[in-house]
Protein backbone atom coordinates (compact mmCIF):
# COMPACT_ATOMS: atom_id res chain seq x y z
CA UNK A 1 0.00 0.00 0.00
CA UNK A 2 2.51 2.31 0.91
CA UNK A 3 4.61 1.28 -2.50
CA UNK A 4 1.86 2.29 -3.84
CA UNK A 5 0.80 5.62 -2.47
CA UNK A 6 4.88 6.07 -3.28
CA UNK A 7 4.52 5.25 -6.85
CA UNK A 8 1.67 7.51 -7.10
CA UNK A 9 3.47 10.30 -5.32
CA UNK A 10 6.45 9.54 -7.84
CA UNK A 11 3.98 9.42 -11.10
CA UNK A 12 2.42 12.56 -9.81
CA UNK A 13 6.10 14.66 -9.51
CA UNK A 14 6.89 13.10 -13.21
CA UNK A 15 3.50 14.55 -14.84
CA UNK A 16 4.15 18.17 -13.32
CA UNK A 17 7.94 18.19 -13.88
CA UNK A 18 7.24 16.83 -17.49
CA UNK A 19 3.74 18.35 -18.48
CA UNK A 20 5.40 21.79 -17.07
CA UNK A 21 8.88 21.66 -19.23
CA UNK A 22 6.42 20.22 -22.32
CA UNK A 23 3.93 23.40 -21.70
CA UNK A 24 7.12 25.56 -21.56
CA UNK A 25 8.51 24.63 -24.69
CA UNK A 26 4.86 24.81 -26.38
CA UNK A 27 5.02 28.35 -25.09
CA UNK A 28 8.29 29.02 -26.49
CA UNK A 29 7.36 27.25 -29.67
CA UNK A 30 4.56 29.42 -29.87
CA UNK A 31 6.04 33.05 -29.04
CA UNK A 32 8.58 31.94 -32.03
CA UNK A 33 6.21 30.66 -34.18
CA UNK A 34 4.66 34.79 -33.85
CA UNK A 35 7.70 36.27 -33.69
CA UNK A 36 8.72 34.53 -37.51
CA UNK A 37 5.22 35.14 -38.81
CA UNK A 38 5.52 39.13 -37.56
CA UNK A 39 8.87 39.44 -39.01
CA UNK A 40 7.49 38.29 -42.87
CA UNK A 41 4.26 40.17 -42.25
CA UNK A 42 6.01 43.19 -41.42
CA UNK A 43 8.29 42.18 -44.56
CA UNK A 44 4.89 41.82 -46.74
CA UNK A 45 3.28 45.22 -45.43
CA UNK A 46 6.78 46.98 -45.73
CA UNK A 47 6.98 46.15 -49.29
CA UNK A 48 3.29 46.75 -49.79
CA UNK A 49 3.73 50.41 -48.40
CA UNK A 50 6.70 50.79 -51.10
CA UNK A 51 4.40 49.65 -53.97
CA UNK A 52 1.83 52.20 -52.95
CA UNK A 53 4.18 55.20 -52.25
CA UNK A 54 6.06 54.18 -56.05
CA UNK A 55 2.25 53.90 -57.45
CA UNK A 56 1.39 57.19 -55.98
CA UNK A 57 5.16 58.77 -57.34
CA UNK A 58 4.24 57.50 -60.92
CA UNK A 59 0.64 58.48 -60.45
CA UNK A 60 1.79 62.22 -60.04
CA UNK A 61 4.62 61.84 -62.98
CA UNK A 62 2.01 60.79 -65.30
CA UNK A 63 -0.39 64.09 -64.18
CA UNK A 64 2.83 66.20 -64.74
CA UNK A 65 3.43 64.85 -68.19
CA UNK A 66 0.11 65.41 -68.95
CA UNK A 67 -0.13 68.32 -67.82
CA UNK A 68 2.65 69.16 -69.92
CA UNK A 69 1.42 67.17 -72.88
CA UNK A 70 -1.86 69.51 -72.97
CA UNK A 71 -0.01 72.72 -72.83
CA UNK A 72 1.79 72.01 -75.39
CA UNK A 73 -1.40 71.10 -77.26
CA UNK A 74 -2.55 74.62 -76.04
CA UNK A 75 0.17 76.35 -77.42
CA UNK A 76 -0.11 74.60 -81.22
CA UNK A 77 -3.74 75.02 -81.04
CA UNK A 78 -4.09 78.55 -80.34
CA UNK A 79 -1.46 79.42 -82.37
CA UNK A 80 -2.31 77.34 -85.92
CA UNK A 81 -5.81 77.16 -85.16
CA UNK A 82 -7.60 79.75 -83.10
CA UNK A 83 -5.06 82.60 -84.26
CA UNK A 84 -5.48 81.95 -87.96
CA UNK A 85 -9.22 82.08 -87.62
CA UNK A 86 -9.38 84.93 -85.35
CA UNK A 87 -6.76 86.52 -87.45
CA UNK A 88 -9.16 85.50 -90.55
CA UNK A 89 -11.99 86.95 -88.67
CA UNK A 90 -10.51 90.48 -88.18
CA UNK A 91 -9.21 90.20 -91.65
CA UNK A 92 -12.75 89.92 -93.34
CA UNK A 93 -14.23 92.73 -91.04
CA UNK A 94 -11.30 95.12 -91.79
CA UNK A 95 -11.66 94.36 -95.73
CA UNK A 96 -15.37 94.92 -95.48
CA UNK A 97 -16.54 97.93 -97.99
CA UNK A 98 -19.78 99.49 -96.25
CA UNK A 99 -20.89 100.57 -99.54
CA UNK A 100 -21.29 97.07 -101.06
CA UNK A 101 -24.18 95.89 -98.65
CA UNK A 102 -24.26 92.16 -99.59
CA UNK A 103 -20.73 91.99 -98.82
CA UNK A 104 -20.60 93.58 -95.81
CA UNK A 105 -23.47 90.36 -95.18
CA UNK A 106 -21.15 87.76 -96.55
CA UNK A 107 -18.14 89.18 -94.56
CA UNK A 108 -19.59 89.57 -91.38
CA UNK A 109 -21.53 86.18 -91.39
CA UNK A 110 -18.05 84.43 -92.64
CA UNK A 111 -16.42 86.56 -89.25
CA UNK A 112 -19.32 85.70 -86.97
CA UNK A 113 -19.28 81.46 -88.38
CA UNK A 114 -15.47 81.88 -87.61
CA UNK A 115 -15.56 83.66 -84.49
CA UNK A 116 -18.51 80.99 -82.42
CA UNK A 117 -15.66 77.85 -84.09
CA UNK A 118 -13.12 80.00 -82.02
CA UNK A 119 -15.11 80.24 -78.88
CA UNK A 120 -15.84 76.66 -79.65
CA UNK A 121 -12.23 75.38 -79.99
CA UNK A 122 -11.35 77.55 -76.80
CA UNK A 123 -14.35 75.97 -74.43
CA UNK A 124 -12.50 72.35 -75.61
CA UNK A 125 -9.25 73.65 -74.68
CA UNK A 126 -10.57 75.37 -71.29
CA UNK A 127 -11.88 71.99 -70.66
CA UNK A 128 -8.45 69.82 -70.97
CA UNK A 129 -7.19 72.84 -68.91
CA UNK A 130 -9.04 71.12 -65.81
CA UNK A 131 -6.60 69.10 -63.98
CA UNK A 132 -9.46 66.58 -63.01
CA UNK A 133 -9.97 66.60 -67.27
CA UNK A 134 -9.31 62.90 -67.63
CA UNK A 135 -11.62 61.44 -64.94
CA UNK A 136 -14.35 64.09 -65.39
CA UNK A 137 -14.12 63.77 -69.54
CA UNK A 138 -13.54 59.73 -69.42
CA UNK A 139 -10.84 57.94 -71.10
CA UNK A 140 -12.93 57.13 -74.45
CA UNK A 141 -13.48 61.34 -74.55
CA UNK A 142 -9.91 62.18 -73.82
CA UNK A 143 -8.58 59.45 -76.70
CA UNK A 144 -11.50 61.52 -79.08
CA UNK A 145 -9.60 64.53 -78.43
CA UNK A 146 -6.15 63.53 -79.01
CA UNK A 147 -7.23 61.90 -82.14
CA UNK A 148 -9.30 65.01 -83.21
CA UNK A 149 -6.11 67.10 -82.60
CA UNK A 150 -4.63 65.09 -84.84
CA UNK A 151 -6.61 64.91 -87.39
CA UNK A 152 -6.77 68.90 -87.18
CA UNK A 153 -3.11 68.73 -88.71
CA UNK A 154 -4.44 67.54 -91.59
CA UNK A 155 -1.31 65.68 -91.71
CA UNK A 156 -2.27 62.30 -90.23
CA UNK A 157 -6.14 60.42 -90.65
CA UNK A 158 -7.08 59.18 -88.02
CA UNK A 159 -9.77 56.50 -87.17
CA UNK A 160 -10.97 55.22 -83.75
CA UNK A 161 -13.15 51.86 -83.54
CA UNK A 162 -14.68 51.56 -80.29
CA UNK A 163 -16.44 47.59 -79.13
CA UNK A 164 -18.49 46.64 -76.31
CA UNK A 165 -19.98 48.62 -73.69
CA UNK A 166 -18.52 51.41 -72.03
CA UNK A 167 -17.57 50.95 -68.62
CA UNK A 168 -15.93 53.33 -66.15
CA UNK A 169 -12.48 52.52 -64.91
CA UNK A 170 -10.50 53.45 -61.54
CA UNK A 171 -9.79 56.96 -62.23
CA UNK A 172 -6.26 56.32 -60.83
CA UNK A 173 -5.60 53.43 -63.61
CA UNK A 174 -7.83 55.67 -66.45
CA UNK A 175 -5.16 58.24 -66.05
CA UNK A 176 -1.74 56.12 -66.30
CA UNK A 177 -3.81 54.39 -69.46
CA UNK A 178 -4.61 57.65 -70.81
CA UNK A 179 -1.04 58.94 -70.44
CA UNK A 180 0.06 55.77 -72.49
CA UNK A 181 -2.14 56.22 -75.30
CA UNK A 182 -0.66 60.34 -75.45
CA UNK A 183 2.72 58.95 -75.34
CA UNK A 184 2.07 56.86 -77.89
CA UNK A 185 0.34 59.01 -80.55
CA UNK A 186 3.21 61.36 -79.44
CA UNK A 187 5.63 58.79 -80.93
CA UNK A 188 3.69 58.30 -84.04
CA UNK A 189 3.57 62.32 -84.65
CA UNK A 190 7.37 62.68 -83.97
CA UNK A 191 9.06 59.31 -85.53
CA UNK A 192 6.70 57.08 -87.18
CA UNK A 193 6.06 59.34 -90.33
CA UNK A 194 2.84 58.04 -90.58
CA UNK A 195 -0.01 59.10 -92.53
CA UNK A 196 -3.08 57.20 -90.71
CA UNK A 197 -3.28 56.05 -87.04
CA UNK A 198 -6.07 53.61 -85.98
CA UNK A 199 -7.48 53.02 -82.17
CA UNK A 200 -9.29 50.23 -81.24
CA UNK A 201 -10.57 49.92 -77.80
CA UNK A 202 -12.56 46.92 -76.51
CA UNK A 203 -14.88 46.86 -73.54
CA UNK A 204 -15.21 43.28 -73.27
CA UNK A 205 -14.08 41.39 -69.76
CA UNK A 206 -10.81 42.70 -70.81
CA UNK A 207 -10.23 46.29 -71.32
CA UNK A 208 -8.28 46.05 -74.78
CA UNK A 209 -6.37 49.11 -76.36
CA UNK A 210 -5.02 48.50 -79.51
CA UNK A 211 -2.90 51.82 -81.61
CA UNK A 212 -1.35 51.16 -84.76
CA UNK A 213 -0.29 53.72 -87.59
CA UNK A 214 1.63 52.70 -90.92
CA UNK A 215 4.51 54.56 -90.10
CA UNK A 216 8.05 53.04 -90.75
CA UNK A 217 8.49 51.06 -87.98
CA UNK A 218 11.03 49.21 -86.38
CA UNK A 219 12.52 45.65 -85.19
CA UNK A 220 10.51 45.25 -82.61
CA UNK A 221 11.32 40.99 -82.08
CA UNK A 222 14.49 41.81 -79.75
CA UNK A 223 12.66 44.20 -77.84
CA UNK A 224 9.58 41.38 -76.73
CA UNK A 225 12.53 38.43 -76.28
CA UNK A 226 14.87 40.77 -74.16
CA UNK A 227 12.81 42.15 -71.98
CA UNK A 228 11.49 45.69 -72.37
CA UNK A 229 15.16 46.54 -70.53
CA UNK A 230 16.96 47.57 -74.00
CA UNK A 231 13.86 49.44 -74.50
CA UNK A 232 14.60 53.70 -74.64
CA UNK A 233 13.14 55.56 -72.23
CA UNK A 234 9.59 56.03 -73.68
CA UNK A 235 8.40 52.41 -74.14
CA UNK A 236 10.41 51.53 -70.68
CA UNK A 237 7.78 54.22 -68.98
CA UNK A 238 4.67 52.90 -70.76
CA UNK A 239 5.92 49.36 -70.18
CA UNK A 240 6.54 50.10 -66.78
CA UNK A 241 3.22 52.38 -65.97
CA UNK A 242 0.86 49.14 -68.00
CA UNK A 243 2.87 46.49 -65.30
CA UNK A 244 1.87 48.87 -62.43
CA UNK A 245 -2.14 49.00 -62.77
CA UNK A 246 -1.65 45.45 -63.40
CA UNK A 247 -1.72 45.63 -67.48
CA UNK A 248 -0.27 43.86 -69.87
CA UNK A 249 1.84 45.96 -72.54
CA UNK A 250 2.98 44.45 -76.46
CA UNK A 251 4.72 46.43 -78.85
CA UNK A 252 4.41 44.52 -82.38
CA UNK A 253 6.51 46.17 -85.43
CA UNK A 254 8.67 45.13 -87.92
CA UNK A 255 10.90 47.57 -89.81
CA UNK A 256 8.31 49.18 -93.12
CA UNK A 257 5.03 47.54 -91.59
CA UNK A 258 3.92 50.17 -89.12
CA UNK A 259 3.54 49.54 -85.50
CA UNK A 260 1.01 48.03 -82.90
CA UNK A 261 0.87 48.31 -79.28
CA UNK A 262 -1.47 46.75 -77.46
CA UNK A 263 -2.35 47.51 -73.42
CA UNK A 264 -4.71 44.81 -71.87
CA UNK A 265 -6.47 45.51 -68.29
CA UNK A 266 -7.59 42.08 -67.11
CA UNK A 267 -11.32 42.61 -65.64
CA UNK A 268 -10.66 41.82 -62.08
CA UNK A 269 -7.79 44.68 -62.66
CA UNK A 270 -10.16 47.20 -64.46
CA UNK A 271 -11.59 48.50 -60.04
CA UNK A 272 -8.41 47.83 -58.56
CA UNK A 273 -8.10 51.10 -56.56
CA UNK A 274 -4.99 52.31 -54.98
CA UNK A 275 -6.18 55.22 -52.16
CA UNK A 276 -3.60 56.82 -51.47
CA UNK B 1 26.77 34.95 -1.20
CA UNK B 2 23.39 36.25 -1.88
CA UNK B 3 21.74 35.67 1.82
CA UNK B 4 18.06 36.34 -0.52
CA UNK B 5 16.64 33.76 -2.65
CA UNK B 6 17.86 35.21 -6.63
CA UNK B 7 14.03 35.47 -8.01
CA UNK B 8 13.30 38.14 -5.16
CA UNK B 9 16.50 40.04 -6.40
CA UNK B 10 14.72 40.02 -10.19
CA UNK B 11 11.96 41.34 -8.81
CA UNK B 12 13.77 44.15 -7.06
CA UNK B 13 15.58 44.69 -10.40
CA UNK B 14 12.33 45.01 -12.39
CA UNK B 15 11.05 47.36 -9.53
CA UNK B 16 14.23 48.98 -9.99
CA UNK B 17 13.92 49.35 -13.37
CA UNK B 18 10.80 51.01 -13.13
CA UNK B 19 12.32 54.04 -10.73
CA UNK B 20 15.41 54.36 -12.98
CA UNK B 21 12.54 54.75 -15.99
CA UNK B 22 9.60 56.85 -14.09
CA UNK B 23 10.10 59.71 -16.83
CA UNK B 24 9.04 57.02 -19.55
CA UNK B 25 6.58 55.15 -17.85
CA UNK B 26 4.81 57.90 -15.81
CA UNK B 27 2.31 59.01 -18.93
CA UNK B 28 1.15 55.56 -19.44
CA UNK B 29 -0.25 52.38 -18.37
CA UNK B 30 2.63 50.85 -17.40
CA UNK B 31 3.50 53.80 -14.50
CA UNK B 32 1.10 50.90 -12.54
CA UNK B 33 3.79 49.11 -12.70
CA UNK B 34 5.88 50.27 -9.87
CA UNK B 35 3.21 50.32 -7.21
CA UNK B 36 2.48 46.37 -8.50
CA UNK B 37 6.04 45.38 -8.44
CA UNK B 38 6.66 47.33 -5.21
CA UNK B 39 3.76 44.95 -3.65
CA UNK B 40 5.05 41.61 -5.26
CA UNK B 41 8.57 42.17 -3.89
CA UNK B 42 6.75 43.35 -0.64
CA UNK B 43 4.79 40.28 -0.02
CA UNK B 44 7.57 38.04 -1.73
CA UNK B 45 10.40 39.63 1.38
CA UNK B 46 7.49 39.30 3.98
CA UNK B 47 6.81 35.57 2.60
CA UNK B 48 10.38 34.72 2.88
CA UNK B 49 10.66 35.98 6.07
CA UNK B 50 7.60 34.16 7.48
CA UNK B 51 8.69 30.78 6.19
CA UNK B 52 12.17 31.22 7.12
CA UNK B 53 11.11 32.02 11.18
CA UNK B 54 7.70 29.89 11.53
CA UNK B 55 8.10 27.07 8.77
CA UNK B 56 5.97 26.84 4.90
CA UNK B 57 2.77 26.37 5.76
CA UNK B 58 2.67 30.25 8.01
CA UNK B 59 3.17 33.05 4.83
CA UNK B 60 -0.37 31.19 2.97
CA UNK B 61 -2.77 34.54 3.51
CA UNK B 62 -0.10 36.74 2.41
CA UNK B 63 -0.53 34.87 -0.97
CA UNK B 64 -4.18 34.72 -0.88
CA UNK B 65 -3.64 38.38 -1.35
CA UNK B 66 -1.35 38.79 -3.65
CA UNK B 67 -2.17 36.08 -6.42
CA UNK B 68 -5.56 37.92 -7.25
CA UNK B 69 -4.10 41.07 -7.37
CA UNK B 70 -1.64 39.95 -9.25
CA UNK B 71 -4.01 38.49 -12.03
CA UNK B 72 -6.40 41.48 -12.06
CA UNK B 73 -3.09 43.81 -12.56
CA UNK B 74 -2.63 41.49 -15.46
CA UNK B 75 -6.19 41.41 -16.85
CA UNK B 76 -6.30 45.11 -16.48
CA UNK B 77 -3.07 45.65 -18.37
CA UNK B 78 -4.26 43.04 -21.30
CA UNK B 79 -7.54 45.26 -21.48
CA UNK B 80 -6.13 48.83 -21.45
CA UNK B 81 -3.57 47.02 -24.55
CA UNK B 82 -6.63 45.48 -26.68
CA UNK B 83 -7.45 46.64 -29.98
CA UNK B 84 -10.52 44.50 -30.05
CA UNK B 85 -13.43 45.89 -27.91
CA UNK B 86 -14.78 42.63 -27.50
CA UNK B 87 -11.44 41.07 -25.80
CA UNK B 88 -11.21 44.99 -23.64
CA UNK B 89 -14.92 43.25 -22.68
CA UNK B 90 -14.13 40.21 -21.47
CA UNK B 91 -10.73 40.98 -19.48
CA UNK B 92 -13.06 43.93 -17.54
CA UNK B 93 -15.40 41.32 -16.89
CA UNK B 94 -13.07 38.66 -15.98
CA UNK B 95 -11.82 41.29 -13.68
CA UNK B 96 -15.36 42.10 -11.93
CA UNK B 97 -16.12 38.17 -11.79
CA UNK B 98 -12.40 37.42 -10.12
CA UNK B 99 -12.85 39.85 -7.51
CA UNK B 100 -16.65 38.69 -6.70
CA UNK B 101 -14.62 35.15 -7.18
CA UNK B 102 -11.86 36.08 -4.18
CA UNK B 103 -14.64 37.09 -1.41
CA UNK B 104 -16.67 34.07 -2.14
CA UNK B 105 -13.31 31.72 -1.67
CA UNK B 106 -12.50 33.41 1.21
CA UNK B 107 -15.55 33.45 2.76
CA UNK B 108 -16.18 29.87 2.14
CA UNK B 109 -12.02 28.62 2.82
CA UNK B 110 -10.96 31.18 4.99
CA UNK B 111 -8.05 33.22 4.34
CA UNK B 112 -5.62 31.95 6.39
CA UNK B 113 -4.66 28.58 4.16
CA UNK B 114 -3.77 29.80 0.70
CA UNK B 115 -6.62 28.91 -2.17
CA UNK B 116 -4.77 27.16 -4.67
CA UNK B 117 -7.97 27.18 -6.63
CA UNK B 118 -7.42 31.35 -6.97
CA UNK B 119 -4.14 30.65 -8.40
CA UNK B 120 -5.11 27.93 -10.79
CA UNK B 121 -8.11 30.17 -12.36
CA UNK B 122 -5.87 33.12 -12.50
CA UNK B 123 -3.03 31.12 -14.20
CA UNK B 124 -5.56 30.43 -16.82
CA UNK B 125 -6.76 33.76 -17.35
CA UNK B 126 -3.71 35.28 -18.00
CA UNK B 127 -3.09 32.65 -20.43
CA UNK B 128 -6.04 32.92 -21.92
CA UNK B 129 -5.62 37.06 -21.63
CA UNK B 130 -1.78 36.21 -23.22
CA UNK B 131 -3.19 34.56 -26.31
CA UNK B 132 -5.54 36.76 -27.30
CA UNK B 133 -2.94 39.53 -27.17
CA UNK B 134 -0.63 37.15 -29.27
CA UNK B 135 -4.15 36.77 -31.77
CA UNK B 136 -4.23 40.54 -32.07
CA UNK B 137 -0.40 40.93 -32.71
CA UNK B 138 -0.63 38.02 -35.44
CA UNK B 139 -3.52 39.66 -37.31
CA UNK B 140 -2.67 43.16 -37.15
CA UNK B 141 -2.17 45.00 -40.35
CA UNK B 142 0.26 47.51 -39.49
CA UNK B 143 4.29 47.04 -39.11
CA UNK B 144 5.17 46.19 -35.46
CA UNK B 145 8.39 45.82 -33.80
CA UNK B 146 8.06 42.96 -31.22
CA UNK B 147 11.79 43.64 -30.21
CA UNK B 148 10.61 47.23 -29.33
CA UNK B 149 7.45 46.53 -28.33
CA UNK B 150 6.82 46.52 -24.38
CA UNK B 151 3.28 44.84 -23.69
CA UNK B 152 4.94 42.01 -26.37
CA UNK B 153 7.84 41.35 -23.85
CA UNK B 154 5.04 41.60 -20.87
CA UNK B 155 3.00 39.40 -22.34
CA UNK B 156 5.58 36.36 -23.53
CA UNK B 157 6.74 36.46 -19.36
CA UNK B 158 3.34 36.38 -18.22
CA UNK B 159 2.27 33.67 -20.55
CA UNK B 160 5.64 31.68 -20.28
CA UNK B 161 5.42 32.02 -16.50
CA UNK B 162 1.64 30.82 -15.92
CA UNK B 163 2.00 28.22 -18.79
CA UNK B 164 5.00 26.84 -16.10
CA UNK B 165 2.85 27.00 -13.35
CA UNK B 166 -0.51 25.53 -14.29
CA UNK B 167 -0.13 22.34 -13.80
CA UNK B 168 1.80 22.55 -10.25
CA UNK B 169 -1.22 25.02 -9.45
CA UNK B 170 -3.61 21.95 -10.53
CA UNK B 171 -2.03 19.34 -8.62
CA UNK B 172 -1.34 21.74 -5.39
CA UNK B 173 -4.34 20.44 -3.24
CA UNK B 174 -3.05 16.68 -4.06
CA UNK B 175 0.28 17.37 -3.20
CA UNK B 176 -0.53 19.52 -0.05
CA UNK B 177 -2.93 16.73 0.51
CA UNK B 178 -0.43 13.83 1.04
CA UNK B 179 2.59 15.90 1.99
CA UNK B 180 4.28 15.29 -1.18
CA UNK B 181 5.57 18.54 -1.50
CA UNK B 182 6.57 18.91 2.18
CA UNK B 183 9.36 21.77 2.14
CA UNK B 184 8.34 23.10 -1.09
CA UNK B 185 10.86 21.73 -2.97
CA UNK B 186 9.47 21.23 -6.09
CA UNK B 187 7.16 24.46 -6.04
CA UNK B 188 10.29 26.37 -5.48
CA UNK B 189 12.11 24.55 -8.40
CA UNK B 190 8.90 25.34 -10.94
CA UNK B 191 8.45 28.97 -9.44
CA UNK B 192 11.53 30.43 -8.68
CA UNK B 193 13.18 29.77 -12.02
CA UNK B 194 9.27 30.80 -13.61
CA UNK B 195 9.35 33.99 -11.65
CA UNK B 196 13.19 34.82 -13.60
CA UNK B 197 11.58 34.41 -16.54
CA UNK B 198 8.45 36.65 -16.09
CA UNK B 199 10.54 39.55 -14.22
CA UNK B 200 13.22 39.25 -16.71
CA UNK B 201 10.99 39.70 -19.39
CA UNK B 202 8.97 42.60 -17.50
CA UNK B 203 12.41 44.81 -16.99
CA UNK B 204 13.25 44.23 -20.95
CA UNK B 205 9.50 45.37 -21.57
CA UNK B 206 9.91 48.10 -19.27
CA UNK B 207 12.85 48.91 -21.05
CA UNK B 208 11.26 48.74 -24.18
CA UNK B 209 8.62 51.76 -22.94
CA UNK B 210 9.15 54.86 -25.30
CA UNK B 211 8.18 58.29 -24.42
CA UNK B 212 5.80 60.34 -27.04
CA UNK B 213 9.26 62.62 -27.29
CA UNK B 214 10.67 58.90 -28.74
CA UNK B 215 8.36 58.20 -31.05
CA UNK B 216 8.55 61.90 -32.22
CA UNK B 217 12.14 61.16 -33.28
CA UNK B 218 11.79 57.91 -34.37
CA UNK B 219 9.15 59.46 -37.20
CA UNK B 220 11.47 62.49 -37.98
CA UNK B 221 14.74 60.28 -38.78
Amino acid sequence: MREDIQGLQGDVRSIIILGTIVFLILGAFMISFIFLYRYRKNKMLLEKEQMKTSFQQELLRTQLEIQEQTLKNISQEIHDNIGQMLSLAKLNLATADVEKKELVTQKINASHHLVSKAIQDLRDLSRSLNSDYVSETGLLRCIEYELEMIRKTGLIKVDLTVTGQVYKINPQKELILFRIVQETLNNIIKHAGADLVAVFVSYEATLTLRISDNGRGFDSFQLNEHSKAKAGLGIRNMNNRAKLIGASFHINSAAGEGTEIAIQLPKDEINGIEKG
Amino acid sequence: MFPLPVHIYFEFAALLTSVIFWARIKSGKFRWFFPFLFLMLATELTGWYLRKENGFETNGYLFNFSVPTEYIFYAWLFARTYQTRSFRRIAIFFIYVFTVFCVAIYVLNGIYWFNSILLLVGNMSAIFFSCLYFYELLVADERINLIREPMFWIATGVLLFNLGEFLYSAFYKLLRQHGWDNGTKLFRAINNNLILVLYLCIIIGLLCVRTSRDYKATFAQ
